[in-house]
């Protein structure tokens, strides 16, 4: 397997490519447990539907963009709101809301980060 | 797959519900083939942050290059056993008055898997037994 280094990523046109910087699959509910992830070195289950993604490299800085999409076995998703108390270049706060603003716990949770 | 937790308080926010930290077995397993920097690395990058937030500045706030850059090109600290791993997840996740000052009772604590519960009806309840 080979490794490949480049500062910046372009396609053909010159237009730049941003692959995701850290990611994580992760049971947010019963024993709560990381299914699968990049550049993510643990999670933090703060409370009922309130987590922590802690990468393992942070970025240059906290102003990137992170995706959040929360479900339950039956595929339904819901609202989320994420706190921007503990956001930094390295953790960010997850808080799966409900549409009462109350947190519940998801069975799934998946993270992006791009920058 | 590792089978540890770390159960911990923050010690400035001693109200909220006892936290449980979940290590990435990617991760684990890179630190127990010896692919990471110093910790302190980690903990130049946190104070350079922390303070940045303290005064203020945060959302205009750029790490150094070349502090940065020592997560990716600083000299490996070569394998660690599991519980060294763990202890030193525990030194760049937790909040580092956990581990870093006394206090009157333990903030974190290792366990098994089996000894967080599963049933969560009383999630923020949890707190951390003596």
């Amino acid at each position: 397997m080979s490794t490949l280094k480049v500062d910046n990523l372009q396609d053909t046109g010159g237009k730049g490519l941003f692959p995701a910087r850290a990611w994580v699959n992760f049971q947010g509910s019963g024993t709560v447990s990381i299914r699968a992830d990049e550049n993510v070195s643990s999670i933090t289950d703060n409370g009922g539907g309130n987590y922590t993604v802690n990468q393992s490299s942070g970025q240059s800085d906290a102003n990137y963009a992170a995706t959040v999409l929360l479900g339950n076995s039956s595929g339904y998703t819901v609202p989320t709101l994420r706190s921007g108390g503990t956001h930094t270049s390295s953790t960010t706060n997850i808080c799966s809301a409900g549409f009462d603003q109350n947190l519940y716990d998801r069975d799934i949770v998946e993270f992006t980060l791009v920058r | 797959m590792t089978q540890y937790r770390v159960i911990f308080d923050d010690p400035d926010r001693l109200d909220e519900p006892t936290k449980v930290l979940v290590p990435s077995d990617r991760w684990m397993k890179e630190a127990m083939e010896g692919n990471l920097p110093p910790i302190s690395v980690y903990w130049e990058l946190q104070d350079d942050e922390q303070q940045a937030i303290a005064e203020g500045r945060h959302d205009k706030f750029q790490h150094d290059p070349e502090k940065y850059a020592r997560q990716y090109t600083a000299p490996r600290i070569g394998p660690l056993t599991e519980q060294e791993a763990l202890e030193y997840l525990i030194m760049k996740d937790l909040p580092r008055k956990c581990w870093a000052e006394e206090h009157n009772r333990p903030m974190f604590k290792i366990v098994t898997v089996d000894q967080v519960p599963s049933d969560r009806t009383f999630r923020n309840a949890w707190e951390m037994a003596a």
